[in-house]
């Protein structure tokens, strides 16, 4: 399989009363064709930013102040925005958190389909391709909710619709910034099975944006783990669930509940994700259980662990 | 949709009905007789008990109440101390060149003051916004009369470029006569206009379907019209809704100011004259425009915001 | 209010801090107007009638040849007292009934509604000239018309407050344990509204001095030979060919006092507004 996205020392920074939030900091990764890579974390941790950073969407006052975006060998950041758009929606197609604010309440479904298909092909019949893509979504009765406003249809019909939107122009790449958080727990996996559905018919490539492990599990090739901004850990999902190396992916692993292991309580990481984390040293180190003097003094590479399995810790170092 | 404009329409009957009642009794309350106050001081008492009788004094106060309201059903307010003309026609006389100056100055405000509003927020932060958003802010705090006088002084009276006073013959003309009056008059309202779309925008462009729309591969300007706009217009027109009384009520001033004829200098004229009849009808009016322009935009609103279409 | 500001923040709000500056240099003005008025306001000198401003009247003279910038400085004790004082008259009665219909609900919640959209039916300027046209012309009408103008303004903005508040936990709270309906009000109530109020407050004296100015343009607000800004503009309407001095001076000082009240309340808007606090 070869490369579809190359994410090469990322920094998305924001600038605020208080400083500079360094949101998305020296961030890299491959995603292959037909794989589905998950970019795991917390919130705040700079995941969602990764994501709009490579729609180039980044929100006001966020700015991309350096790396490559390579999509299919070219890089996205020297683009003019006339060609971004071109790639928006068509190579490239984008669904998000919350289904309930994320289409616009004015129009009808049908309306936002063909806004995304007429914004990249001329077509006469774009209705009856419109209904076909809401039906291929899984929405039921699809000619009487394509006529519908958004606030008529439930939360799982909405991200369907969403995803309808995101695929119709057949795009390579599907990024999901936390498709089912917002969801009810019966919902997210049929979301996440049409997801998987759409990967295997279409051999889309999908960046999967999440903070639940069991998720990633289920559904992901191969993820990276981001903490405040960084990347501190990357492999195959079978490498990192059967070998977690960083502290803050061993962490994250115990929260989650496990119905094949007698877990006595779950357990949650002390502390919350740094804001303004200092310039050098562990981004992790003040709620790491295992730090060490170099932790607070210099900033951990990343270490090739082998199998394409990486880890920035300087317990590996 | 027919019963929404039923309901809002007689939810408005009973308001109509009380400020009917009010304006009644505030009358009555003047403090001496408006028969002696017709005839004069000089007036005999024979003449002075003739007038009480023909304007119906002499009944009991309820007996007055109950001819009072049911003229105003018929749309009678009796008749105009200063000419006997039956008021409600002078006001109906009048109403058309205030309708036509609240019009214009509306239109001016909304042709202005929506794009200065989107400027403002797209560029947020900018100099353009810092420019249009301290310019609002000297906008609302304008007196309308002397804007007016400005604008007197420095286009007719310096240059020589626009009438003051008449209404003009042909459209051009009559275009012409409305242009200094409908500025003053819109350009408080440009500055409501311009600060609410600011807002209103600012507060679309960070939702989440703005970005969606992004990711669709939209350029800026038409997610801008079409996605940020259209929904940030919503509450624009409640705005320009609500702030139309406002707009009726500066009429009053700009007519005076460039004595325009229309309902603000009948009832000041009517004021002055304490033609009492004549002052119930116009207030009457001004009342029930403002009450029907309030409907009016509810129905617009409920029209534009398919939450509401669509319950 | 959890948050009262601090003066270090002040300097956060140019707006605001603008606001105050010009506000106090009007109330200076007014208190200090027999001290630093460089003439008579009322006293008619006919041959200095109509002069265009000079080093000896920096403003002007008027068609009486009284000083226009002695006349603008007096005149801001009438702008300030029925600015302040309508306003306040607006809100000690709007303020209460609001609220309190707004934390009864019901009857009394409907009751007041009606009350208010019924008052809200006359545009302000025209329910004031009504009302002076009734009470007939002195500075202390003037007050009453505005006030009665403004109170449903207050009153609908307290009792939307008092609506969203009496469903809060604390309230339940205090009236599950016993807490009368006028202690609720005074003690809950109207502490936490207090902010809303102060921003509507401050814009409402801007615009009850823009209502005086223009009841007073019209001739039916403060009577000459009083000095007013409106009833100044309003003789400087009939010199507008030859005077132009005496319509411009007035207005400047209606508009930077009602613009100073204006960012007074909109920069109280955004100190007070926690929804509003910038990262």
């Amino acid at each position: 399989m070869d490369t579809l996205l190359s994410v090469r020392n990322l920094k998305t920074y924001f600038r605020v009363k208080r400083g500079i939030l360094r949101a998305v900091d020296n961030v890299s990764f491959d995603i292959k064709r037909g794989e589905v890579f998950c970019l795991v974390g917390e919130s705040g941790c700079g995941k969602s930013i990764t994501a709009l950073s490579i729609m180039r969407l980044v929100p006001y006052p966020g700015e991309i102040v350096g790396g490559e975006i390579l999509f299919d060998g070219v890089d996205l950041l020297k683009l003019p925005e006339e060609e971004m758009e071109k790639i928006r929606g068509k190579r490239i197609g984008m669904i998000f958190q919350d289904p309930h604010t994320s289409l616009d309440p004015s129009y009808t479904v049908g309306w936002q389909v063909e806004e995304a298909i007429l914004l990249h092909r001329m077509i006469k019949k774009v209705s009856k391709l419109a209904v076909n893509l809401l039906k291929k979504v899984g929405i039921p009765a699809a000619e009487k909710r394509y006529r519908e406003y958004p606030h008529q249809l439930s939360g799982g019909l909405k991200q369907r619709a969403m995803i309808g939107i995101a695929i119709s122009n057949s795009p390579e790449l599907l990024i999901a910034d936390e498709p089912t958080t917002a969801l009810d727990v019966t919902i997210q996996a049929q979301i996440v099975d049409l997801m998987l559905k759409l990967r295997e018919e279409n051999g889309i490539s999908i960046l999967l944006i999440t903070h639940d492990m069991g998720l990633v599990a289920e559904a992901c090739d191969r993820l990276a783990v981001m903490y405040a901004g960084k990347i501190v850990e990357k492999g195959s999902v079978e490498e990192i669930f059967s070998e977690p190396l960083h502290p803050y992916t061993k962490a994250l692993l115990r929260c989650v509940p496990r119905p094949d292991k007698d877990v006595e309580k779950l357990v949650s990481i002390p502390g919350t994700v740094p804001e303004f984390p200092p310039a050098s040293g562990c981004r992790f180190a003040d709620r790491c259980p295992m730090t060490r003097k170099e932790c607070f003094e210099t900033t951990p590479e990343e270490v090739n662990m082998g199998n394409g399995h990486r880890v920035a810790c300087h317990l590996y170092g | 949709m027919l019963g929404y404009v039923a309901r809002r329409v007689a939810m408005a009957v009973p308001t109509i009905f009380a400020v009917a009642t009010i304006l009644f009794f505030i009358v009555r309350m003047v403090p001496g007789d408006p028969a002696v106050y017709l005839l004069g001081d000089m007036a005999t008492p024979e003449r002075v008990a003739n007038l009480r009788a023909e304007m119906g004094l002499d009944k009991p106060l309820y007996q007055q109440y109950i001819d009072f309201m049911l003229g105003v059903l018929r749309g009678d307010f009796g008749r105009s101390f200063e000419n006997g003309m039956p008021t409600m026609v002078r006001v109906l006389r009048a109403f058309p060149f205030t309708f036509e100056l609240a019009v214009a100055g509306t239109l001016l405000s909304l042709l202005i003051g929506i794009p200065l509003g989107v400027a403002a927020a797209v560029r947020r932060g900018s100099k353009i916004d810092v420019l249009i958003t301290s310019g609002t802010t000297i906008g609302v705090s304008i007196p309308v009369f002397w804007l007016a006088l400005l604008l007197i002084e420095f286009f007719s009276v310096r240059l020589g470029l626009l009438p003051v006073t008449g209404l003009g013959n042909n459209p051009i003309e009559r275009l012409r006569h409305l242009a200094l009056p409908a500025f003053s008059l819109g350009i408080g309202m440009v500055a409501t206009v311009a600060r609410m779309t600011r807002s209103s925008m600012l507060g679309v462009l960070g939702k989440d379907y703005i970005t969606a729309v992004r990711a669709k591969g939209a350029p800026w300007n038409v997610t801008v019209y079409k996605h940020g706009l259209r929904n940030a217009i919503i509450p624009v027109v409640t705005v320009v809704g609500l702030n139309f009384g406002y707009l009726l009520g500066g009429t009053v001033l700009v007519e005076y100011v460039f004595g325009r004829p229309g309902l603000g200098s009948l009832l000041i004229e009517a004021v002055f004259s304490r033609d009492y009849p004549q002052i119930q009808a116009s207030v009457f009016f001004f009342s029930a425009v403002f009450m029907a322009v309030n409907i009016f935009v509810d129905i617009l609103y409920s029209f534009l915001n398919p939450k509401i279409r669509y319950g | 209010m959890d948050g009262l500001i601090k003066m270090g923040e002040i300097k956060d709000y140019p707006s605001f801090l603008a606001g105050l500056i010009i506000v106090l240099a009007v109330v200076l003005t007014a208190m200090l107007a027999p001290l630093i008025s460089p003439y008579d306001p009322i006293e008619q000198n006919m041959p200095h009638a109509l002069q265009p401003p000079s080093a000896y009247h920096l403003l002007g003279t008027d068609p009486y040849g009284r000083d226009v910038l002695s006349r603008i400085i007096w005149g801001a004790r009438v702008s300030l007292y029925v600015g302040l004082l309508s306003a306040t008259i607006a809100m000690i009665v709007g303020v209460p009934f609001g609220a309190l219909a707004g934390q009864l609900g019901g009857i009394a919640d409907a009751l007041l509604s009606r009350v208010i959209d019924i008052m809200l039916s006359f545009p302000g300027i025209i329910l004031a000239i009504v009302v002076m046209s009734i009470l007939g012309q002195s500075v202390d009408n003037t007050v009453l018309a505005i006030s009665l103008a403004m109170i449903p303004r207050f009153a609908r903005l307290a009792r939307g407050e008092a609506l969203q508040l009496s469903v809060q936990e604390y309230v339940q709270a205090a009236k599950a344990s016993g807490a009368g309906n006028l202690d609720i009000l005074v003690h809950h109530i109207l502490p936490n509204i207090l902010s809303p109020i102060l921003v509507q407050y401050s814009l409402s004296i801007g615009s009850a001095i823009m209502i005086e100015a223009g009841l007073s343009f019209i001739g039916l607000g403060v009577q000459p030979p009083t000095p007013s800004w409106g009833e100044m503009l309003s003789l400087g309407r009939q010199y507008l060919y030859t005077a132009p001095w005496l319509s411009l001076f007035p207005g400047l000082a209606i508009m930077l006092t009602v613009l100073a009240f204006n960012l007074l309340g909109d920069g109280l808007r955004d100190m007070l507004d926690p929804r509003l606090k910038r990262v």
